[in-house]
């Protein structure tokens, strides 16, 4: 099952600000097959979530795209309206932060799905009530609740929901952006362990925004972290959660306590600073004011993504490592 | 991290707390009553830092705003420095507050979007009196803060500033009035990975600097390891283990602190442990006996042998099964009873 899903190449988005362009994506590629779990971390700012609207063709208007994103047959940079809401759902579909307001909250949840499901599939009423409720129990919950109204389930119970949802056109590809962040850590385990089974059953890729790092060890296989609209490190995710190369990498792992590990009590690591503003970014490594181990290079020379071995990293101390 | 004396810090305890909520249907009718604190006995020691976790719904937020008189207290008492924030009223009430100052977990939620930092700052600055210059005050505020220089933010409102600039603005807030306890109401779980590093430290220096006592409330068993001296782990309302950081972490008597254990991720580490099925549990439904039974994985494995009977129809109440570290679990004593 070596179907390339998505590919992205040389992304670009600027968004205009007070009438200059400033770059939120700057230049990402990124591969997908199908049946991968992909995780993109950064912190906010970084570009990430811009990336996920502009797989679905969902940016602002003030948005300019380059480059390329191609979705099977799809070219969606550029893609006409029509065209994108075919691949919507049914192509890639979408699990958004904060499902409490994802829905009308005067309508009954399960009428909401069946809705969206006659909306993007020629089937008669009856037909979608049957797929809500096969989707209800897929996702874990009982099809009884399907006459309750959203205020009458938890936050759990309404992100699965949203996955029933995103599962409605049985699409190969489903993004999750923080799908986790605002859940308790009982209901977090839950929803993570849904979206790995969901992934083998149904050969489902995911690609996972987040910046908590703990949610890609879950259910990631390969993670992508990005700074400043890039990336800066890329790699398998047992390895690269483990063993970070990246500095930027390094103090994002660090800064996760692990309960039981005496060199985590005290305060965590941090790291100093905010990342730079789209339309001043810094000369030379986009990460060097904030790096603790920038050196003369850095202010200078703007590092390109190289492979180390199963790694990609950005930076010009981890080419020296390699070098030596 | 307790180091050093701290002439400044207050200890508080709190004794048999109870707290009730009328709770109403949609469109009238009542539904009884629920215990959102129920019974809750502990104290923590001037400069101390303690930690109260669990799920949402177990009351640790409203535990939290019983510590500040913020919410009516149905039976028990707090004490803060000596002082019982629920006979207090007027000016007396004013003065409490002053030393016991809180810091939420959305700052958008805590600041007026129309207020300039300044502004905010220097409210409480006003309403407490302080002595001194206020400009002064709130410039010292907002530098201990991390916010420098701070003349810099006077005139910034809290859309212009990053999520963790707005926590800081907060916290200066906070301790303009050089409190003697500062709650922490899930202080950092709406920021960034990176910046939550930045914002625990600043808690933690500025309660030493100042000499406070820091009580943060939290659902993240890795940040009470990071920072906590002692943990209570509370479930429906009570607590259910108590310690030091260093034992309840790493060798939890109660099998819920277990189960919360298990399923608190962690970065490069796949989870092989089972998750507690179910939904978080419902204050206004409490179970027989040990409120944790229905979903106790002890009790399910058939573990619990004779206590079994003990689990469905007594209460268990806090005891010190292992000296200093206590646990409201009949299975968890009677294995430490019969211990040499």
């Amino acid at each position: 099952m070596n179907r390339t899903l998505l590919e992205i190449k040389n992304l670009r988005v600027s968004y205009e600000v007070r009438g200059t362009k400033a770059p939120a994506v700057d230049g990402v590629d990124l591969t997908l097959q199908a049946g991968d779990a992909l995780g993109l971390a950064g912190e906010s700012g970084c570009g990430k979530s811009t990336l996920a609207l502009a797989c679905l063709g969902l940016l602002p208007r003030n948005a300019t795209v380059e480059g390329s994103v191609r979705f099977l047959d799809t070219e969606v940079v550029g893609a006409k309206p029509g065209r994108l809401r075919a691949l919507r759902w049914a192509g890639i579909s979408m699990v958004f932060q904060g499902a409490m307001n994802a829905f009308n909250p005067v309508k009954r949840v399960g009428d909401q799905v069946v809705e969206a499901i006659l909306l993007h599939q020629n089937v008669s009423r009856s037909e979608a009530r049957g797929r809500m409720r096969e989707l209800f129990e897929h996702v874990g919950i009982a099809p009884r609740r399907a006459g309750d109204y959203p205020h009458e389930f938890s936050g759990g119970m309404r992100q699965r929901v949203m996955i029933a949802m995103a599962l409605a056109c049985d699409p190969p590809l489903v993004i999750a952006d923080e799908p986790t962040t605002a859940l308790d850590v009982m209901i977090q385990a839950q929803i993570l362990n849904l979206l790995a089974q969901l992934r083998e059953e149904r050969n489902l890729a995911l690609l996972v925004i987040t910046h908590d790092l703990s949610v890609l060890a879950q259910v990631t296989d390969r993670v992508a972290v990005m700074y400043a609209g890039r990336i800066v490190e890329e790699g398998f995710a047992a390895e690269l959660l483990t063993t970070p190369r990246h500095p930027y990498t390094k103090s994002l792992v660090g800064a996760f306590p692990v309960v039981g590990d005496p060199a985590s009590r005290g305060v965590p690591a941090g790291l100093p600073g905010d990342p730079p503003h789209p339309e001043a970014r810094p000369r030379g490594c986009a990460f060097h004011p904030r790096c603790p181990a920038a050196f003369e290079p850095c202010d200078r020379i703007d590092p390109v993504l190289e492979r180390h071995g199963s790694r990609l990293a950005a930076c010009h101390l981890v080419a020296e490592e390699e070098a030596r | 991290m307790t180091e050093g004396t701290q002439g400044h810090a207050a200890g508080l305890e709190v004794r048999d707390l109870e707290v009730r909520f009328a709770s109403r249907r949609l469109f009238g009718g009542s539904g009884g009553e629920v215990r959102a604190v129920d019974g809750v006995s502990f104290h923590v020691d001037p400069g101390e830092v303690f930690c109260i976790a669990g799920e949402s719904g177990c009351g640790k937020t409203t535990l939290g705003r019983a510590l500040l008189g913020l919410v009516k207290v149905h039976s028990g008492k707090v004490w803060i420095s000596g002082l019982d924030p629920a006979q207090l009223s007027g000016e007396e009430l004013r003065k409490f507050r002053r030393r016991v100052q809180v810091v939420f977990q959305d700052p958008m939620g805590s600041l007026n979007p129309r207020q300039s930092v300044y502004e905010a700052v220097a409210e409480g600055v006003r309403i407490h009196r302080l002595q001194g210059d206020e400009r002064e005050i709130v410039a010292r505020a907002l530098a201990r803060a991390g916010l420098r220089p701070p003349e810099r933010f006077f005139l910034n409102y809290p859309h212009e500033l990053s999520g963790g600039q707005r926590q800081r603005v907060v916290i200066a807030a906070a301790i303009a009035l050089e409190p003697q306890v500062l709650v922490g109401d899930e202080p950092v779980s709406m920021l960034d990975a990176s910046v939550r590093g930045e914002i625990l430290k600043l808690l933690v220096e500025l309660k030493d600097e100042i000499g406070m006592t820091l009580v943060l409330i939290t659902h993240d068993l890795a940040f009470a390891w990071a920072l906590a001296d002692r943990v209570a782990i509370m479930y429906l309302g009570k607590i259910v283990e108590l310690g030091p950081a260093q034992t309840v972490l790493t060798e939890p008597l109660h099998p819920y602190t277990q189960s919360l254990l298990a399923v608190s991720p962690e970065v490069g580490r796949r989870r092989t442990h089972e998750v507690l099925s179910g939904e978080p549990p419902d204050p206004s439904h409490i179970p027989t006996g040990c409120r944790f039974h229905p979903r106790c994985p002890v009790l399910r494995s058939g573990e619990a042998g004779s206590q079994e009977p003990r689990c469905l129809g007594e209460v268990p109440v806090l005891e010190e099964p292992v000296p200093g570290h206590r646990a409201a679990c009949h299975v968890a004593v009677a294995r430490g009873d019969r211990a040499p």
